[in-house]
């Protein structure tokens, strides 16, 4: 296979905090090619948002730690990388979109200066009327009118904001968006529209992209892989086809569909997955989900499964061990 | 904008005769007769009475403080009781030595305080954010009274480097200016330090950081704007105590100021000094507060001011 | 980008004060720097609403003249009047003018101007209390004067020394005002009245057109210090070159060999006064427990290091009047004594309140006296006041005692008159009665003013004295001491019994 564009290979980051140590991304294997658009599904502590900082390097200092593994961007060794080289892919080649739109902008400078300032840090020969050429343009794909670029944040509307924020991430043509939860604090009819717009900044710029959501509508609509995240690890991958048929699933990612409620047919009780997520202060030696699987042996309580192929689809569970061999 | 100003300025003619009605009635139940003072221990009953008289201290408090704002709706501030002198006038020229006393003082805790508390935000519980806090507490600790005298002792004194007393150039106060800043000192560092920590916390610096920005850009364009939100109210409120807060310092350096001014009066119960002076406080104090509200919808777009 | 401009500008501010440094300019030997503890505020003594006060009396002397000056042991020497003499009866004091005077504005100085100002300080409340028995006074001719007494006055030539004999000239004042005058003092003596700089200073320059001797000193500026340890570090940086009113404690701790000192008994007396109409106080065996339970010596250590004179009689050693030692009894301290007086009474622990000045000498001494007093078993207490609050507690009669000097302008034995004639202490009636006169107080104080003859004002005073010890109305405890500090490359600085006697045009820098 030729250089993957992104290559997570055997991540394991923790949070170091007064009460307790939080593993929060405990073995994460993860690739993603040019162009390529990953969904990356789970609940919330799952270690999704984790695995995105750290691939950018912003988990936050002195707390956040990376005790093993490797990250590698387009050849660039991500986690011995030197500062100033990380400055030069953040905002460029790699670009983030924040969950919360409310609170990532810098209430105290325009829109424009703040979209600027991407320009400003990563084209500084570009003129002044070039960026401000690029600025207008940019704000034109995200939708927002180009007269309205020295007004502050607070003059807009939530789903405006987020659009501000795919603005600022795109306005440098990176090569790979990690989006995380873009649209989890909007409400549902805005959370179309700005999928939309970022599937066709995607398609035109050819940009790579790391979707992170809970809402598997989400990814079934916009990803061509999507990736499974349960306490800190992948427990199934695959593409979008694979996984959604829904013939092969994780027991997790079972009890995910079949907790979405149905619009056809009888109104039954919803079914939720029983028990709580795992406590990542406090991983269980072998399968992270064995407690609330219904399947569970005492082979899974024991042993980690490793985790296993079927073409494209991998899923890391006993229960599929037999398949055509590991991954 | 305007109307607001003016707003806010009209509002501030409530506030000045609450606080000079208030002086006022506290001056007329002090003990000591202002009439005794001016004539000396050998007056007689019937001096002191036609004192009290010309000095209307026996007409009911009311008609007494309205006369007096009536004079200073028209400029008039009256003559002082014991000296005899214009009051307007002297206040004026003490008040060039008090605000430039409290300018220098005020530039000195800003232009060491916000760099230390920044310093010290920047090596959270490192030796430096340690050693700064130290610092800034050890100079807000000492009293103004010892240090300016160590001052003088050491700086004037020895090394002859600075006036030890007086007011003329510039020079001479230095060393004010550096004894009354020390106060504020400590409270401008750790509230600079907490003020950058909380916001280095917030989404949006991440946000930059995520952009590509270096940690000097991040502080720079991000942080200190921000941070400095509290700090300029925190400026303000020190600022507006210029006036009448620097007693100790002016009394040890001997610099003719307004609060030297107002204390005397005080002592001697002359009224109309103590009054005029609390009259330009008031107005003075209101005045900054403006600024400072002025100020912080310039730096901070969310605020609006409602007219 | 602000941190930077914050730098500049305090870059360009320090800079800028290299420019315009005024290093302390070389000792300019015509220049003096004297520094006072107050404002000196009011310059024209005949001011009918204002007073003068300690601080300014050295300026008046010297932007105008007296008619007799006082030198530094108290002889009397020609100033504007050249000669003097007294009538038989005591009662009309003649003198000759120094022709040829004339004031800072080019007017002459002659007898209307003397009279006048006579007859404007002579009935007013201060003057009087110099000027005493004042009755009026009329010129004679061009350059004389007859001042009318009621009785004869003792003291009556020191009194025309002082500053309610200081001359002015009648026809500006008439034209202007005492108002202006004040801004504008015209006088006769040696120094212009250039500048007040509120709360600053004063400027004092020659004046080129005074009728004596040109002094060497040709600017003197009074600035105002009103921290001792400021008026400390002020003279040994040089910053001040002369320092009245000085505190000796701060004196004798000074370590430069730049500044001397001098000190001279004072014309002021501090006296602990009963208020005899309250309880304990009204009890004669209370007071005289108190009497003998003070260790003046203690006071005079505690306050002055011993650099005071302790106390006996109402009346300061040096002054005129002042009966001999052995004329008057003393009351030597002795504990016992005082204990054995205490149990006599019918004390019961009750509070012995002292009122004073706070921030004062007298509130010192009063709280040694408060220790000595616990000692011997009485409940004392020290209530230390401001200068109004105490004004008006004193003529309340709420306090058992007072601790308070007393100045006595004319260094006369008169001076007791004021605290121990009845009407006169008590305003007629205004002030509380503290009980402690009599009579026969009364009378010898009337006749003390009035007496002539040296020996028989001893004796009249040698029995009010002994009145007031029998009686247990007072104590006296010590006796001021004043204090001058100067640059030690000045000569003709002298130590004075009144503050105000400091004559610029005797310095001279070496």
């Amino acid at each position: 296979m030729g250089e993957h564009l992104l290559e997570i290979k055997d991540l394991y980051v923790q949070y170091n905090t007064d009460d307790a140590t939080v593993y929060a991304v405990n073995g994460m294997n993860l690739t993603l090619d040019k162009g390529e658009v990953l969904g990356m599904v789970g609940e919330t502590g799952a270690g999704k948002s984790t695995t995105a900082l750290s691939i950018l390097q912003l988990l936050p200092p002195k707390v956040g730690e990376i005790t093993r593994g490797s990250i590698t961007y387009d050849g660039t060794d991500i986690l011995n990388a030197k500062a100033q080289v990380m400055r030069g892919l953040r905002g460029a080649r790699i670009a983030m979109i924040f969950q919360d739109p409310m609170s990532s902008l810098n209430p105290i400078l325009t829109i424009g200066q703040q979209i600027h300032e991407v320009l400003e840090l990563h084209f500084p020969s570009m003129s002044r009327e070039e960026m401000d050429n690029r600025v207008d343009e940019i704000l034109g794909l995200v939708g927002i009118q180009k007269h309205r670029k020295n007004e502050y944040p607070h003059q807009f509307s939530g789903g405006m904001k987020q659009r501000i924020g795919i603005a600022m991430a795109l306005v440098a043509e990176p090569e790979l968006l990690l989006a995380d939860e873009p649209t989890t604090a909007l409400d549902v009819t805005i959370q179309a529209q700005i999928l939309q717009l970022m599937k066709e900044l995607q398609q035109k710029h050819n940009t790579a992209m790391i979707l992170i959501t809970h809402n598997l509508g989400v990814v079934a609509e916009f990803c061509e892989k999507v990736c499974v995240v349960y306490g800190g690890e992948i427990i199934e991958e695959g593409a979008v086809e694979d996984v959604f048929t829904r013939e092969k699933n994780h027991p997790y990612t079972q009890g995910l569909f079949e907790s979405i409620p149905k619009l056809t047919g009888p109104v039954e009780r919803l079914v939720p997955i029983q028990g709580f997520m795992v406590d990542p202060t406090n991983l269980p030696k072998g399968c992270s989900f064995a407690e609330r699987c219904p399947y569970a042996t005492d082979r899974c309580r024991a042993e980690k499964p490793g985790f296993y192929m079927d073409g494209t689809h991998g899923i890391k569970c006993f229960r599929y061990e037999n398949a055509k061999g590991e991954a | 904008m305007g109307k607001y100003i003016l707003k806010r300025l009209l509002l501030l003619i409530p506030v000045v005769i609450g606080i000079t009605f208030f002086i006022y009635l506290i001056m007329s139940v002090a003990p000591g007769d202002p009439a005794r003072l001016i004539l000396g221990e050998n007056a007689t009953a019937e001096e002191i009475a036609a004192k009290r008289l010309e000095l209307g201290l026996d007409d009911p408090l009311i008609v007494r403080y309205i006369n007096y704002m009536a004079g200073v709706l028209h400029g008039d501030l009256g003559f002082s009781w014991y000296s005899g002198y214009d009051v307007m006038q002297e206040f004026l020229s003490r008040l060039p030595n008090t605000v430039t006393l409290g300018l220098l003082s005020n530039l000195i805790t800003i232009c060491i305080g916000i760099p230390l508390g920044i310093l010290a935000a920047q090596h959270q519980y490192g030796p430096i954010d340690y050693t700064t806090l130290v610092i800034a507490m050890l100079f807000s600790s000492m009293p103004a009274f010892w240090f300016g005298l160590m001052a003088q002792i050491y700086l004037s004194i020895n090394l002859k480097w600075f006036p030890a007393t007086g007011a003329g150039d510039l020079y001479h106060f230095i060393l004010p200016a550096i004894t009354l800043s020390t106060g504020g000192l400590a409270g401008q560092v750790r509230l600079t330090r907490t003020s950058i920590l909380e916001v280095n916390k917030l989404d949006y610096v991440r946000t930059a950081r995520s952009k590509g920005c270096s940690e000097n850009q991040i502080v720079m364009h991000h942080v200190l704007r921000n941070a400095l939100l509290p700090v300029i109210t925190s400026i303000g409120g020190h600022f507006a105590t210029i006036l009448g807060g620097a007693i100790v310092t002016e009394s040890v350096f001997a610099i003719p100021g307004v609060a030297s001014l107002m204390i005397n009066a005080v002592k001697v119960r002359d009224v109309p000094v103590v009054m005029g002076v609390i009259v330009f406080i008031s107005v003075f104090v209101g005045v900054v507060n403006l600024l400072v509200d002025l100020c912080y919808a310039a730096v901070d777009p969310r605020v609006k001011l409602t007219a | 980008m602000k941190k930077s401009l914050a730098l500049v500008l305090v870059l360009t501010l320090i800079a800028s004060m290299a420019v315009f440094t005024t290093a302390s300019a070389a000792p300019d030997k015509e220049s003096v720097i004297v520094g006072c503890a107050a404002e000196p505020d009011c310059f024209f003594p005949g001011h009918t609403k204002l007073n003068t006060n300690m601080d300014e009396v050295p300026i008046l002397h010297n932007v105008y003249e007296s008619l007799i000056k006082l030198g530094p042991n108290n002889e009397r020497e020609p100033l504007l009047a050249t000669e003097w003499s007294l009538s038989e009866d005591g009662k009309v004091y003649t003198l000759k003018l120094r022709e040829g005077v004339k004031f800072s504005n080019g007017n002459d100085f002659n007898a209307e101007d003397a009279a006048f100002a006579l007859n404007l300080y002579g009935p007013s409340p201060n003057g009087a209390a110099q000027l005493g028995n004042y009755d009026f006074t009329e010129a004679l001719d061009e350059y004389t004067i007859a001042i009318h007494l009621t009785d004869p006055y003792a003291p009556f030539l020191n009194a025309l020394a002082g500053r309610y004999a200081l001359m002015f000239d009648k026809e500006t004042y008439e034209e202007i005002g005492e108002d202006a005058y004040n801004e504008h003092p015209i006088g006769t003596g040696p120094y212009l009245f250039t500048e007040r700089v509120s709360g600053d200073h004063v400027q004092l320059d020659y004046n080129p057109n005074y009728w004596g001797e040109e002094p060497s000193i040709k600017h003197v500026t009074w600035r105002v210090l009103t921290d001792t340890n400021t008026q400390m570090v002020a003279l040994e940086s040089g910053e001040i070159d002369v320092l009245t009113r000085a505190n000796i404690a701060a004196l004798q701790n000074l370590m430069t060999d730049q500044v001397e000192w001098q000190a001279k008994d004072a014309s002021s007396i501090e006296n602990l006064i009963f208020n005899c109409a309250i309880a304990p106080t009204n009890d004669i065996n209370f007071r005289k427990a108190v009497q003998y339970a003070i260790n003046k010596e203690d006071v005079n250590i505690g306050v002055f290091n011993g650099a005071a004179t302790v106390g006996d009689i109402p009346i300061a050693p040096g002054f005129s009047g002042r009966p001999d030692a052995g004329q008057y009894e003393v009351i030597e301290y002795n504990p016992e004594k005082a204990k054995e007086y205490l149990a006599a009474s019918n004390y019961n622990g009750e509070p012995f309140v002292i009122a004073t000045v706070s921030g004062s000498n007298d509130e010192v001494s009063a709280q040694i006296i408060q220790g000595q007093l616990i000692e011997i078993g009485i409940n004392c207490q020290v209530n230390a006041m401001d200068g109004s609050t105490y004004n008006d507690a004193t003529t309340s009669g709420t306090f058992n005692a007072t601790n308070r000097f007393g100045g006595v302008s004319v260094l006369d034995a008169d001076g007791m008159y004021y605290t121990w004639n009845k009407a006169n202490a008590t305003k007629n009636g205004l002030y509380f009665d503290t009980m402690r006169f009599s009579d026969e107080l009364d009378q010898l104080m009337i006749d003390g003013r009035k007496g002539t003859d040296d020996a028989q004002r001893k004796e009249i005073y040698a029995k009010a004295c002994n009145i007031i010890t029998e009686n247990a109305w007072a104590v006296t405890i010590f006796y001021d001491v004043n204090a001058v500090a100067y640059n030690k490359n000045l000569t003709g600085v002298v130590a004075r019994s009144l503050n105000g006697l400091y004559f610029f045009n005797d310095w001279n820098w070496n």
